[in-house]
């Protein structure tokens, strides 16, 4: 672009003005990491470089009980969810008609417009009356089997999670199925393969950068909630909750400021650590990209 | 196995819809084994989604497709003896060339061994033994298309569908690989069903074509019988270039149809079929038969003849055009072949006749 | 010409073009379909459903620790007649107010990264906006406190460099600070929303707009602003009812008065107001749909789709 040479500094500037806002972002973060290693806690005057208030962390039975919970928690949402954006995407390119792609894409995008609390406080309602609706059905008919499925514990939190995440791994999956072209399985169908056999051999190793990314984003975002979690979760503890009651009750200590800027460390390492993957892999997929879009027309 | 007595493909009332648009309406087909069969017609015309039905990736709306005399219609794509060629993009971009060329046999489990010989003789059949190693995106458009064709011969499926093979490619290599698919289905002898709406390609490959258009298929014949002797004015209208009147009968003599024109009248032979008086009609002659004669030549006796306002003339290279205008406001085109020099014969707005033999003329009952 | 071939089957391997008897394509279509509507399915029982009973809830009886099924306007008058409704409506300006500093800031650098850096490298300065993303939401939010604290970061910064002689006491405890963590907290998602929504301005209109020599601002009202609308309006929206209803916000940074939609329906929760929680979701939904169709009217949102069609 001409313009860019023609005006430099402009360009630079606009750059400095979008990591400036990068790095404002990330400042709190950043100034929390900072203050969990001072000796002395927050407003001190001198620093003190110390790892003390990480020391804490690992023997508290009450946090790796915690911890458990929240990467159970994790874990199962990852494993249910992601198949289920990923099944919703296929579903919204393989339909033909404009109905079911509107009912697709407003039914799982619309999650992101329900802020937390509202969604929280509505499936809270709504699992309670399942239950109360299950317990009487129970007792009408005399079997009891079913009577806990719904009360509030791993399975509300784990719908409250999914929903929460499965915008993003649709629009994740969605967004990197874009660059597949349907003719391949369509060909490699035409060659003898099952359906199945099209998606795990063909299609799937296209789109497995984005199937992981959104597991990685899946991961970081249900360790990370609270609202919803916390509302859905039942009696048990989980990472986020611990230290919301610490933060609220002793304000912020020592240890919250530790706690915080491990968990901070850890998705930004996770996340860091997929920019970088992608910064190099989507060099060679563009380039890939570029070639299949414009091959020499001659022999 | 493969006689040319076989059918290959059997279609009947076939149709498909999606939502309100009709892609394709009733068609029946039948295709021999062995044949190199094309269909053609413009673009939108449903050539695509008949092609798509046969292989199995779209299900039918009505209709029933026997493939080799089996009812295959609602069998998925693996499931039939047909192996499809796209237009493009339809590489697997992550396997080499031989990997891609080998996937089918990789589902068929044969031993590994098998493969590779099988792959090998294969590429070297496409003509593409040096480039077993390359990743698709760095072949050209000509590359790709073979290595497609070799991802499907080496099933050696009994039909091989082509959809737009060589629409990615230009004009010079598009000639060339459409002698090469001749050749190669006339040394492997399984059955071709090509689709494309080049005109060009589809008569250097057919041995048997068949128009589509607007979801129907308007009719089946050789290139020559749809080039000289086509049935419906569609057919007269999107193949080679002629001229078509449309008219009433006014009246039958014999075999002979009288057409009004309103500002002529043809006599024109009726070949067979049976107008009705009062009945819309088109005549159409071909615009190579079509004479320009000066003011003051004088008409041979059968030659159909009418008078016309001389237009331009348009030099095509071997031919070249007059175009003239009819009492009715139409345009006449004559087609020559171009004669050094002299481009420009006749003056413009003169009035001339053209003239053509009237054996030569086609009635179009619909 | 002629030539005998071995037929498919017999190629030595196993034969995988043989039919498939129609009972079984039966239910293997069948399976399929039930898959593919599983995540449909559930999007409607556990999302679309508790949402749409809200309404039906918030008209029940509350009764000492749950509620009974009734018909009573209780909970709307609870809401609309009391500082509730002044809570709520100062709520929404403050989120206005963060909609609208969120797109100054933001929107600027959705437009830079898609006019100005090449296309190959846009995508990797957008993945830069979610790694603030990427960190709880609590500990963002809660280490905004010492960052604007009366000793925080940002005081203690401006006093040593002598631009102010006070700390600022303005910024945390009070409605300015909920504005601060919502830009803070949803900026990302405005620039995320603009990268999307730009894709509906295709380059060569720049050059265009270069060629006629229409100054900048003409550009932007004229042309960048009626085709990015879409995608602006649905980051916008998503901005206004997060801030609504995010209770986390005004919790750790408002002061007294701060209360949003969110705040009230977690407080009526906590207070075992079930039916008053219900009122104020359905409330919410209510505001969220109106605005959507307000959208959809003006813009037809749809469109922001397109870039991934
Ligand atoms: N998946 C589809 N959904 C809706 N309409 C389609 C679809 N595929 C094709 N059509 C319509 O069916 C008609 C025939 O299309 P096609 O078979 O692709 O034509 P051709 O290959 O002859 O150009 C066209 O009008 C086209 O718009
Ligand atoms: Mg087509």
């Amino acid at each position: 672009m001409g313009d860019d040479y023609t005006r430099l500094w402009t360009y630079r500037l606009k750059w400095l003005y979008t990591l400036l806002v990068v790095f404002t972002l990330m400042l709190p973060v950043f100034y929390v990491i900072y203050i969990s290693f001072n000796q002395n806690g927050f407003g001190a005057r001198d620093y003190v470089f110390t790892f003390e208030w990480y020391s804490g962390i690992f023997t508290d039975l009450l946090l790796m009980n915690a911890l458990g919970n929240t990467m159970l928690l994790a874990a199962i949402t990852t494993v249910l969810a992601v198949p289920l954006g990923l099944i919703a995407a296929k579903f919204y390119k393989a339909t033909g008609t404009d109905r079911a792609k509107l009912l697709t894409v407003s039914l799982l995008l619309s999650p992101l417009f329900v802020p937390a609390d509202i969604l929280g406080s509505a499936l809270l309602v709504f699992f309670k009356n399942l239950n109360i609706a299950c317990a009487t059905a129970g007792e009408w008919l005399g079997v009891s089997w079913f009577e806990t499925w719904f009360e509030l514990g791993y399975f509300s939190a784990l719908v409250g999670l999914i929903i929460y995440t499965i915008p993003y791994i649709f629009v994740v999956i969605l967004i990197t199925m874009g660059r597949y072209k349907e003719q391949q399985s369509e060909a490699a169908r035409s060659c003898g393969a099952t359906a199945w056999q099209a998606f795990y051999q063909i299609e799937f190793p296209q789109i497995r950068a984005g199937v992981f990314s959104a597991c990685a984003f899946t991961v970081i975002l249900s360790f990370n909630e609270y609202t919803r979690t916390s509302l859905l979760k039942g009696g048990y503890d989980t990472i986020t909750s611990v230290l919301i009651s610490q933060m609220l009750n002793e304000g912020m200590s020592e240890q919250s400021y530790a706690m915080s800027s491990l968990i901070s460390f850890i998705a930004i390492a996770v996340i860091g650590s997929i920019i970088i993957y992608t910064l190099v892999h989507t060099d060679r997929l563009e380039r890939e990209a570029r070639a299949k879009a414009q091959p020499v027309m001659s022999s | 196995m493969n006689q040319k007595n076989d059918i290959a493909v059997q279609v009947s009332g076939l149709a498909k819809n999606y939502g309100a648009v009709q892609a394709l309406r009733g068609v029946d087909l039948t295709i021999g084994a062995g044949e190199y069969f094309v269909l053609l017609g413009p673009s939108g015309g449903g050539k695509t989604t008949l092609l798509r039905l046969l292989g199995g990736f779209i299900r039918p709306t009505a209709g029933q497709i026997l493939l080799h005399g089996r009812d295959v219609s609602e069998q998925p794509p693996n499931r039939r003896p047909t192996s499809m060629v796209f237009q493009s993009f339809a590489l697997f971009p992550h396997m080499t060339v031989a990997q891609n060329v080998g996937y089918g046999l990789r589902l068929r489990r044969l031993p590994k061994a098998e493969i590779a010989a099988r792959v090998d003789a294969m590429l070297e059949m496409v003509g593409l033994k040096d480039l077993a190693d390359r990743m698709p995106h760095a072949l050209s458009g000509g590359q790709q298309q073979r290595v497609q064709l070799g991802r499907s011969l080496v099933l050696e499926a009994d039909i091989l569908l082509l959809d737009e093979p060589l629409a990615a490619l230009d004009a010079k290599l598009r000639k060339d690989m459409c002698l090469e698919l001749k050749h190669l289905q006339e040394q492997i002898g399984i059955t071709f069903v090509h689709v494309t709406h080049n005109q060009e390609e589809a008569m250097t490959v057919a041995d048997n074509m068949a128009i589509i258009a607007d979801g129907v298929l308007v009719e089946t014949g050789t290139a020559q019988d749809l080039y000289e002797n086509p049935q419906a004015r569609f057919t007269a209208d999107f193949i080679g270039e002629n001229n078509i009147f449309d008219g009433r009968v006014s009246g039958l003599t014999g075999s002979g149809v009288e057409i009004d024109l309103g500002f002529a009248k043809f006599t024109v032979d009726a070949q067979g079929q049976t107008p009705r008086v009062s009945d819309m009609v088109s005549v159409s002659i071909r615009s190579e038969l079509v004479r320009v004669l000066g003011p003051g030549e004088a008409p041979e006796a059968l030659l159909q003849t009418v008078p016309a306002t001389y237009g331009e003339a348009v030099y095509l290279g071997l031919a070249t055009s007059h175009v003239a205008k009819l009492a009715n406001g139409d345009n006449i085109v004559a087609r020559h072949v171009s004669r050094g020099g002299t481009s420009d014969d006749f003056e413009a707005e003169a009035p001339l006749t053209y003239a053509w033999p009237r054996t030569q003329m086609r009635l179009h009952l619909s | 010409m002629i030539k005998v071939r071995p037929q498919l089957g017999g190629m030595g391997g196993s034969d995988i073009t043989a039919p498939i008897p129609a009972s079984r394509l039966r239910w293997q279509r069948g399976l399929s379909r039930a898959l593919f509507l599983l995540p449909i399915i559930f999007m409607m029982v556990f999302f679309a459903l508790p949402l749409a009973l809200t309404v039906v809830w918030s008209v029940f009886e509350r009764t000492m620790f749950w509620m009974k099924p009734g018909f009573t306007l209780f909970s709307y008058e609870n809401f609309f007649f009391s500082a509730r409704l002044d809570n709520f409506l100062s709520s929404m300006m403050h989120s206005s107010v963060s909609v609208v500093v969120s797109f100054v800031l933001g929107f600027p650098i959705a437009v830079f990264i898609r006019r100005r850096i090449p296309q190959v490298a846009q995508h990797r300065v957008i993945l830069l906006f979610i790694l603030p993303f990427m960190v709880s939401e609590i500990i963002r939010i809660f280490a905004l406190r010492p960052v604007l604290q009366r000793t925080g970061l940002v005081n203690t910064v401006l006093l040593e460099l002598g631009v102010i002689t006070e700390p600022i006491t303005a910024i945390l405890y009070t409605p300015m600070g909920v504005i601060i963590g919502e830009v803070m907290s949803f900026l990302p998602f405005i620039v995320f929303a603009g990268f999307l929504a730009m894709e509906a301005v295709p380059k060569y209109i720049f050059e265009i707009c270069d060629d006629l020599g229409a100054p900048r601002h003409r550009v932007f009202i004229d042309v960048i602003l009626p085709l990015a609308a879409p995608g602006i309006f649905a980051g916008g929206v998503f901005i206004f009812v997060n801030g609504l209803g995010v209770a986390l916000l005004p919790n750790i940074l408002g002061g007294p008065g701060a209360v949003n939609a969110g705040l009230i329906a977690t407080q009526a929760i906590a207070a075992l107001d079930f039916p008053l929680a219900m009122a104020v979701s359905a409330i919410m939904m209510a505001t969220l749909l109106a605005l959507l169709y307000l959208g959809h009217r003006l813009f037809n949102l749809t469109r922001i789709l397109s870039p991934i069609n």
